[in-house]
């Protein structure tokens, strides 16, 4: 059956209004001022890259020397004056440690996770608890009564 | 898309990545508009101080129908009828509009929302 006038138009209005976008962008009047971008780069100044990496960098070398210090005491047979004064270190060590992981990640759930962990490192490590006592000591901070 | 897993996972992954780009107390409001066809849509809203939270708007049949809930002046007429390719972008005052036409994976990969922050990023500088 031959298309009669109107049915054509009709045709033409729909063919009108099917359109297709694709990879499409506008910027109405968007605020610049709320996107901190530089001109020269997309990516993060190598000045922010560097910061990030020497908070990272420092929480390494500071929990390694808290470590180190646990190690000399285990391995090595120090007199007591030495082995309080690797002690004092490695609360100094930790604290840097536990100080740079806030700045790195700034996230109190892994700060509180480094915090535990290291105390323990160095409380077992300077034999101030057994193993068993830390364990009993987690478990009744994690889980009181049992 | 209507996979509210996919959908947030987009959110997250578009505002962590533009986070490196946000100017002092900025943050991002985010309304997402998920369609039983093809594709959804995104509307960050960057604010000082905003609070951070991600609301799901009802879902609509087409990207085209969302598109008649969202204050725009990029497409006159009955956006409906309008098919949506790939990913489009549209900036206005502190809103960012992302419109996702498909659902392939590859629109919808970790590639791909880095691309559309650059994409956002590059073009924000340059309103007309």
């Amino acid at each position: 059956m031959p298309l009669q006038g109107t049915d054509i138009e009709g045709i033409h209005k729909l063919a009108d209004s099917i359109r297709i976008i694709e990879g499409f962008t506008e910027n109405h009047g968007f605020d610049g001022s709320l996107l901190n971008v530089k001109v020269s780069s997309g990516k993060p100044t190598p000045i922010e890259i560097k910061k990030l990496d020497l908070q990272l960098i420092g929480f390494f070398i500071a929990a390694l020397l808290a470590l180190a210090t646990v190690g000399c005491n285990v391995y090595f047979d120090i007199p007591p004056k030495i082995s309080t004064l690797l002690l004092l270190l490695g609360i100094i060590s930790a604290g840097f440690a536990v100080m740079a992981a806030h700045l790195k990640f700034e996230n109190t759930g892994a700060t509180t996770i480094i915090t535990c962990f290291l105390l323990a490192v160095l409380v077992i490590g300077f034999e101030i608890y057994t193993p068993r006592e830390v364990a009993d000591k987690a478990a009744e901070k994690l889980a009181p009564g049992t | 898309m209507i996979k509210e897993s996919k959908l947030k996972k987009y959110v997250e992954l578009f505002t962590r990545k533009i986070a490196t780009y946000l100017s002092q107390d900025i943050s991002i409001k985010t309304v997402i508009h998920p369609v039983e066809s093809e594709g959804a849509i995104f509307e960050f809203f960057l604010g000082l101080n905003n609070e951070e939270t991600v609301k799901f708007a009802p879902v609509q049949k087409t990207v085209g129908h969302a598109l008649l809930s969202i204050p725009q002046n990029m497409i006159s007429g009955t956006p409906e009828n309008i098919k949506f390719g790939g990913t489009n972008l549209y900036l206005e005052n502190n809103r960012v509009v992302v419109i996702k036409g498909d659902d392939t994976n590859e629109e919808w990969s970790g590639t791909a929302i880095e691309k559309d922050v650059t994409r956002v990023v590059t073009s924000s500088q340059g309103a007309k």
